[in-house]
Protein backbone atom coordinates (compact mmCIF):
# COMPACT_ATOMS: atom_id res chain seq x y z
CA UNK A 1 0.00 0.00 0.00
CA UNK A 2 2.14 3.08 -0.97
CA UNK A 3 1.21 6.71 -0.87
CA UNK A 4 1.73 9.72 -2.87
CA UNK A 5 2.39 13.56 -2.19
CA UNK A 6 -0.73 13.47 -4.36
CA UNK A 7 -3.14 11.26 -1.53
CA UNK A 8 -1.93 13.35 0.75
CA UNK A 9 -2.57 16.65 -0.67
CA UNK A 10 -5.87 15.35 -1.15
CA UNK A 11 -6.92 14.41 2.01
CA UNK A 12 -5.26 17.65 3.38
CA UNK A 13 -7.82 19.21 1.54
CA UNK A 14 -10.89 17.14 2.71
CA UNK A 15 -9.59 17.60 6.54
CA UNK A 16 -9.30 21.55 6.28
CA UNK A 17 -12.68 22.97 5.78
CA UNK A 18 -12.98 25.87 3.23
CA UNK A 19 -14.20 28.57 6.67
CA UNK A 20 -11.05 27.55 8.76
CA UNK A 21 -9.00 30.74 9.12
CA UNK A 22 -6.15 29.26 11.43
CA UNK A 23 -4.65 25.35 11.19
CA UNK A 24 -2.26 24.26 13.03
CA UNK A 25 -0.56 21.16 11.73
CA UNK A 26 1.11 18.17 13.88
CA UNK A 27 2.73 15.50 11.93
CA UNK A 28 4.70 12.24 11.93
CA UNK A 29 6.23 11.73 8.92
CA UNK A 30 8.14 8.65 10.73
CA UNK A 31 4.65 7.03 11.08
CA UNK A 32 3.85 6.74 7.44
CA UNK A 33 7.03 7.41 5.15
CA UNK A 34 7.79 4.59 4.68
CA UNK A 35 4.35 4.12 2.24
CA UNK A 36 5.68 6.85 0.55
CA UNK A 37 6.91 6.07 -3.16
CA UNK A 38 8.70 7.49 -4.43
CA UNK A 39 9.91 9.11 -1.21
CA UNK A 40 12.88 11.70 -3.25
CA UNK A 41 15.48 12.91 -0.66
CA UNK A 42 13.75 16.30 -1.04
CA UNK A 43 10.16 14.47 0.50
CA UNK A 44 9.90 16.80 3.49
CA UNK A 45 10.46 19.93 1.66
CA UNK A 46 8.02 18.95 -0.84
CA UNK A 47 5.59 17.79 1.58
CA UNK A 48 5.79 21.37 2.70
CA UNK A 49 5.19 22.64 -0.64
CA UNK A 50 2.31 20.78 -0.29
CA UNK A 51 0.85 22.06 2.85
CA UNK A 52 1.61 25.03 2.31
CA UNK A 53 -0.41 25.42 -1.14
CA UNK A 54 -3.67 23.62 0.49
CA UNK A 55 -3.54 26.27 3.79
CA UNK A 56 -2.90 29.27 1.12
CA UNK A 57 -1.83 32.54 2.07
CA UNK A 58 -5.02 33.83 3.35
CA UNK A 59 -4.83 31.28 6.57
CA UNK A 60 -3.02 31.54 9.58
CA UNK A 61 -1.20 28.62 9.93
CA UNK A 62 1.07 27.08 12.76
CA UNK A 63 3.32 24.19 13.34
CA UNK A 64 3.90 23.20 17.02
CA UNK A 65 8.26 23.29 17.10
CA UNK A 66 8.27 22.32 21.02
CA UNK A 67 11.42 21.42 22.77
CA UNK A 68 10.69 20.35 26.23
CA UNK A 69 14.01 18.35 27.01
CA UNK A 70 16.84 20.83 26.89
CA UNK A 71 15.83 24.06 28.26
CA UNK A 72 15.78 23.38 31.93
CA UNK A 73 19.26 21.88 31.52
CA UNK A 74 20.64 24.71 28.73
CA UNK A 75 18.84 27.22 30.37
CA UNK A 76 18.93 28.88 26.02
CA UNK A 77 16.39 29.22 23.97
CA UNK A 78 17.94 29.89 20.16
CA UNK A 79 14.82 30.65 17.84
CA UNK A 80 16.70 29.64 15.17
CA UNK A 81 18.83 27.28 16.10
CA UNK A 82 17.28 24.90 18.34
CA UNK A 83 16.02 21.89 16.67
CA UNK A 84 12.19 21.02 17.38
CA UNK A 85 11.38 17.90 18.76
CA UNK A 86 8.09 17.31 16.56
CA UNK A 87 9.73 15.97 13.66
CA UNK A 88 11.41 16.04 10.20
CA UNK A 89 8.32 18.63 9.06
CA UNK A 90 8.44 21.59 11.45
CA UNK A 91 12.61 21.35 11.20
CA UNK A 92 11.95 21.96 7.28
CA UNK A 93 9.51 24.74 7.95
CA UNK A 94 12.02 26.27 10.95
CA UNK A 95 15.04 25.89 7.99
CA UNK A 96 13.12 27.30 5.18
CA UNK A 97 13.27 30.53 7.01
CA UNK A 98 9.35 31.08 6.02
CA UNK A 99 7.65 31.47 9.51
CA UNK A 100 8.33 33.28 12.59
CA UNK A 101 8.65 30.93 15.89
CA UNK A 102 7.04 32.02 18.75
CA UNK A 103 9.01 33.12 21.91
CA UNK A 104 8.26 30.17 24.59
CA UNK A 105 11.36 27.96 24.78
CA UNK A 106 9.48 25.00 25.33
CA UNK A 107 6.14 25.20 23.73
CA UNK A 108 7.23 27.37 20.79
CA UNK A 109 5.27 27.61 17.92
CA UNK A 110 6.47 28.14 14.11
CA UNK A 111 3.89 30.53 12.81
CA UNK A 112 3.09 32.00 9.07
CA UNK A 113 0.28 33.84 7.57
CA UNK A 114 -2.42 37.38 8.16
CA UNK A 115 -2.97 36.70 12.41
CA UNK A 116 0.56 35.68 12.93
CA UNK A 117 1.36 38.39 15.12
CA UNK A 118 -1.57 37.61 17.81
CA UNK A 119 0.12 34.10 18.14
CA UNK A 120 3.57 35.75 18.20
CA UNK A 121 2.38 38.32 20.69
CA UNK A 122 0.55 35.71 23.01
CA UNK A 123 1.83 36.71 27.00
CA UNK A 124 2.13 33.21 27.28
CA UNK A 125 1.68 33.48 31.42
CA UNK A 126 2.02 29.81 31.92
CA UNK A 127 2.40 27.67 28.75
CA UNK A 128 -1.34 26.09 28.33
CA UNK A 129 -3.21 28.93 29.54
CA UNK A 130 -6.05 31.39 28.67
CA UNK A 131 -3.48 33.53 27.08
CA UNK A 132 -1.09 31.02 25.66
CA UNK A 133 -0.89 30.30 22.03
CA UNK A 134 -3.05 27.04 22.75
CA UNK A 135 -5.56 29.48 24.33
CA UNK A 136 -5.41 31.58 21.30
CA UNK A 137 -5.76 28.35 19.43
CA UNK A 138 -8.78 27.32 21.32
CA UNK A 139 -10.19 30.75 21.13
CA UNK A 140 -10.25 31.27 17.61
CA UNK A 141 -11.39 27.73 17.10
CA UNK A 142 -8.21 26.73 14.64
CA UNK A 143 -8.58 23.55 13.07
CA UNK A 144 -5.91 21.05 14.12
CA UNK A 145 -4.70 18.39 11.69
CA UNK A 146 -2.65 15.02 12.75
CA UNK A 147 -0.70 14.02 9.42
CA UNK A 148 0.58 10.82 9.97
CA UNK A 149 0.67 10.72 13.61
CA UNK A 150 -1.64 9.03 16.14
CA UNK A 151 -3.88 11.43 18.46
CA UNK A 152 -2.45 10.60 22.11
CA UNK A 153 1.34 11.13 20.77
CA UNK A 154 0.25 14.69 18.37
CA UNK A 155 -2.78 16.22 20.37
CA UNK A 156 -0.98 18.18 22.61
CA UNK A 157 -4.26 20.14 23.08
CA UNK A 158 -5.57 17.66 25.91
CA UNK A 159 -2.70 19.46 28.59
CA UNK A 160 -4.80 22.79 27.63
CA UNK A 161 -7.92 21.10 29.58
CA UNK A 162 -5.22 19.65 32.33
CA UNK A 163 -4.89 23.47 33.36
CA UNK A 164 -7.98 24.54 33.00
CA UNK A 165 -9.62 21.64 34.83
CA UNK A 166 -6.89 21.88 37.33
CA UNK A 167 -5.29 18.26 36.82
CA UNK A 168 -4.90 17.81 40.96
CA UNK A 169 -1.32 15.49 39.72
CA UNK A 170 -0.11 18.64 38.03
CA UNK A 171 1.54 22.07 39.50
CA UNK A 172 2.86 25.17 38.13
CA UNK A 173 7.22 24.99 37.61
CA UNK A 174 8.60 28.05 35.92
CA UNK A 175 11.76 27.59 33.73
CA UNK A 176 13.82 30.94 32.77
CA UNK A 177 16.47 31.32 30.32
CA UNK A 178 18.71 33.32 27.59
CA UNK A 179 16.86 33.96 24.43
CA UNK A 180 19.18 34.10 21.27
CA UNK A 181 18.65 34.36 17.67
CA UNK A 182 21.14 32.64 15.90
CA UNK A 183 23.73 32.50 18.62
CA UNK A 184 23.11 36.02 19.82
CA UNK A 185 21.61 36.66 23.11
CA UNK A 186 18.72 39.04 22.00
CA UNK A 187 17.07 38.95 26.03
CA UNK A 188 15.82 36.41 28.35
CA UNK A 189 12.62 33.92 28.16
CA UNK A 190 11.09 32.03 30.24
CA UNK A 191 7.74 29.64 30.81
CA UNK A 192 5.55 28.09 33.34
CA UNK A 193 4.40 24.77 32.99
CA UNK A 194 1.91 22.57 35.10
CA UNK A 195 4.54 19.82 35.32
CA UNK A 196 3.49 16.64 37.05
CA UNK A 197 5.73 14.94 39.61
CA UNK A 198 9.56 14.95 39.31
CA UNK A 199 9.71 12.57 42.00
CA UNK A 200 6.93 9.82 41.33
CA UNK A 201 6.50 8.31 37.95
CA UNK A 202 3.14 9.63 36.60
CA UNK A 203 2.40 6.90 34.07
CA UNK A 204 -0.06 8.52 31.63
CA UNK A 205 -1.68 7.74 28.01
CA UNK A 206 -3.75 10.36 26.47
CA UNK A 207 -5.92 8.14 24.43
CA UNK A 208 -9.75 8.62 24.68
CA UNK A 209 -11.03 12.32 23.56
CA UNK A 210 -10.82 11.58 20.50
CA UNK A 211 -13.17 8.51 20.46
CA UNK A 212 -15.41 11.36 22.03
CA UNK A 213 -14.61 13.62 19.35
CA UNK A 214 -15.29 10.89 16.82
CA UNK A 215 -18.56 9.39 18.67
CA UNK A 216 -19.77 13.33 17.91
CA UNK A 217 -18.82 14.00 14.90
CA UNK A 218 -17.02 16.85 15.26
CA UNK A 219 -13.58 14.99 13.34
CA UNK A 220 -13.29 15.08 9.70
CA UNK A 221 -11.11 12.02 8.63
CA UNK A 222 -9.45 12.19 5.32
CA UNK A 223 -10.66 8.60 4.95
CA UNK A 224 -7.45 7.00 3.62
CA UNK A 225 -7.12 3.91 5.14
CA UNK A 226 -3.19 3.95 4.29
CA UNK A 227 -2.64 7.30 6.39
CA UNK A 228 -3.88 8.78 9.71
CA UNK A 229 -5.13 12.26 8.89
CA UNK A 230 -7.57 13.94 10.80
CA UNK A 231 -9.00 17.51 12.25
CA UNK A 232 -10.81 18.93 14.58
CA UNK A 233 -11.21 21.89 15.99
CA UNK A 234 -9.11 23.15 18.88
CA UNK A 235 -12.19 24.20 20.81
CA UNK A 236 -14.19 21.32 20.42
CA UNK A 237 -10.95 18.99 21.63
CA UNK A 238 -10.45 21.08 24.74
CA UNK A 239 -14.05 21.33 25.37
CA UNK A 240 -14.62 17.33 24.97
CA UNK A 241 -11.24 16.95 27.06
CA UNK A 242 -12.85 18.90 30.39
CA UNK A 243 -15.75 16.99 29.70
CA UNK A 244 -13.62 13.71 30.75
CA UNK A 245 -11.75 15.35 33.36
CA UNK A 246 -14.28 17.00 35.35
CA UNK A 247 -16.23 13.19 35.65
CA UNK A 248 -12.67 11.94 36.18
CA UNK A 249 -9.58 14.00 36.88
CA UNK A 250 -7.07 10.87 37.09
CA UNK A 251 -8.67 9.75 33.23
CA UNK A 252 -5.14 10.14 31.67
CA UNK A 253 -3.13 8.44 34.56
CA UNK A 254 -2.31 4.58 34.62
CA UNK A 255 -1.11 4.46 38.36
CA UNK A 256 -3.64 5.76 39.65
CA UNK A 257 -2.46 4.83 43.11
CA UNK A 258 0.92 5.75 43.36
CA UNK A 259 -0.24 9.14 41.90
CA UNK A 260 -3.08 9.71 44.46
CA UNK A 261 -1.08 9.01 46.86
CA UNK A 262 1.88 11.35 46.06
CA UNK A 263 -0.64 14.19 45.86
CA UNK A 264 -2.48 13.44 49.17
CA UNK A 265 1.60 13.13 50.65
CA UNK A 266 4.52 14.20 48.53
CA UNK A 267 3.09 17.39 46.59
CA UNK A 268 3.24 19.99 49.18
CA UNK A 269 6.85 18.64 49.94
CA UNK A 270 7.67 19.22 46.39
CA UNK A 271 6.70 22.22 45.52
CA UNK A 272 8.27 23.55 48.95
CA UNK A 273 11.75 22.00 47.78
CA UNK A 274 11.46 23.85 44.19
CA UNK A 275 14.36 26.31 43.67
CA UNK A 276 13.27 29.87 43.81
CA UNK A 277 13.86 30.50 40.02
CA UNK A 278 11.42 27.49 39.69
CA UNK A 279 8.45 29.22 41.69
CA UNK A 280 5.73 30.41 40.41
CA UNK A 281 2.82 32.27 42.87
CA UNK A 282 0.31 29.93 40.99
CA UNK A 283 0.86 27.65 42.96
CA UNK A 284 -0.45 29.55 46.17
CA UNK A 285 -4.25 28.49 45.35
CA UNK A 286 -3.00 25.00 44.72
CA UNK A 287 -0.84 25.04 48.09
CA UNK A 288 -4.24 26.88 49.87
CA UNK A 289 -6.75 24.41 48.36
CA UNK A 290 -4.51 21.07 49.61
CA UNK A 291 -4.11 22.68 53.20
CA UNK A 292 -7.59 23.44 53.61
CA UNK A 293 -8.50 19.85 52.36
CA UNK A 294 -5.89 18.75 55.33
CA UNK A 295 -7.83 21.00 57.76
CA UNK A 296 -11.15 19.18 57.53
CA UNK A 297 -9.33 15.65 57.81
CA UNK B 1 30.17 -8.28 3.42
CA UNK B 2 26.64 -7.74 5.38
CA UNK B 3 28.69 -5.08 7.37
CA UNK B 4 30.45 -3.68 4.53
CA UNK B 5 26.95 -2.56 2.89
CA UNK B 6 25.46 -1.67 6.31
CA UNK B 7 28.33 0.42 6.95
CA UNK B 8 28.18 2.21 3.28
CA UNK B 9 24.15 2.59 3.49
CA UNK B 10 24.84 4.37 6.96
CA UNK B 11 27.41 6.79 5.41
CA UNK B 12 25.26 7.62 2.72
CA UNK B 13 21.83 8.02 4.58
CA UNK B 14 23.30 9.91 7.41
CA UNK B 15 25.52 11.83 5.37
CA UNK B 16 29.15 10.65 8.29
CA UNK B 17 32.43 10.28 6.62
CA UNK B 18 33.33 7.20 8.46
CA UNK B 19 30.90 4.56 9.79
CA UNK B 20 31.83 1.48 11.93
CA UNK B 21 28.60 -1.13 12.85
CA UNK B 22 28.28 -3.01 15.54
CA UNK B 23 25.24 -4.72 16.75
CA UNK B 24 24.74 -3.07 19.77
CA UNK B 25 24.36 0.69 18.27
CA UNK B 26 21.31 2.32 18.28
CA UNK B 27 20.19 3.24 15.35
CA UNK B 28 18.62 6.63 16.52
CA UNK B 29 22.32 7.41 17.83
CA UNK B 30 24.08 7.35 15.10
CA UNK B 31 24.97 10.93 13.84
CA UNK B 32 22.59 12.51 12.16
CA UNK B 33 19.79 10.60 12.75
CA UNK B 34 16.31 12.26 12.14
CA UNK B 35 13.19 10.37 11.70
CA UNK B 36 12.85 10.95 7.66
CA UNK B 37 16.75 9.10 7.61
CA UNK B 38 15.66 6.70 9.28
CA UNK B 39 12.45 5.48 7.09
CA UNK B 40 15.28 6.32 3.72
CA UNK B 41 17.81 4.35 5.79
CA UNK B 42 15.44 1.33 6.46
CA UNK B 43 14.40 1.37 2.84
CA UNK B 44 17.86 1.58 1.33
CA UNK B 45 18.22 -2.15 3.99
CA UNK B 46 15.37 -3.28 2.29
CA UNK B 47 16.51 -2.73 -1.37
CA UNK B 48 20.00 -3.82 -0.34
CA UNK B 49 18.80 -6.97 1.04
CA UNK B 50 15.75 -7.75 -1.24
CA UNK B 51 13.89 -7.37 1.97
CA UNK B 52 10.42 -6.12 3.18
CA UNK B 53 9.67 -4.67 6.39
CA UNK B 54 6.31 -3.38 7.52
CA UNK B 55 5.97 0.03 8.86
CA UNK B 56 5.74 -1.17 12.25
CA UNK B 57 9.07 -2.77 11.99
CA UNK B 58 10.92 0.23 10.60
CA UNK B 59 9.08 2.04 13.82
CA UNK B 60 9.95 -0.42 16.25
CA UNK B 61 14.24 -1.26 15.65
CA UNK B 62 16.45 -0.03 18.07
CA UNK B 63 20.03 -1.48 17.44
CA UNK B 64 21.68 -2.62 14.11
CA UNK B 65 21.65 -5.98 15.73
CA UNK B 66 17.86 -6.14 16.03
CA UNK B 67 18.04 -4.95 12.08
CA UNK B 68 20.36 -8.02 11.12
CA UNK B 69 17.88 -10.28 12.78
CA UNK B 70 15.00 -8.82 10.83
CA UNK B 71 16.48 -8.87 7.76
CA UNK B 72 17.21 -12.44 8.22
CA UNK B 73 13.93 -12.93 9.24
CA UNK B 74 13.10 -11.56 6.38
CA UNK B 75 14.58 -13.79 4.31
CA UNK B 76 17.48 -11.88 3.38
CA UNK B 77 21.13 -12.94 4.49
CA UNK B 78 22.51 -11.01 6.83
CA UNK B 79 25.96 -11.99 9.13
CA UNK B 80 28.40 -9.80 11.50
CA UNK B 81 31.81 -10.66 10.62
Amino acid sequence: MTITLDDIEAGLRRVIDPDDEVVVLHSGIWRFGHSVRPLPKDFVDQLLDRILAVVGPDRTLLFPAYNSADFPRTKSFDLVRDEPETGALTVAVLRRRCAERSRQPMNSYLVMGPDSQTYLDSPSTTAWGDDSVMGLLERAGARFVTLGEVWHESCSYYHRSEEICGSPYRYYKRFEGDLLEDGRVIGSCSETFFVKSLNVHCDDFYAGPELLLRERKLTVDAGDPRLILESARVDDIVKVTCEILEEDPYYFVQNREDVEAWVEDGMLEEIAALAPENQYAGNADIIRRKESIQELR
Amino acid sequence: MSENVLNEICRETFEVDSFTAKPQTKVREVENWNSFAHIQFMIAIEEAFGVEFSTEEVQEVETLGELGELINARGGSFEWN
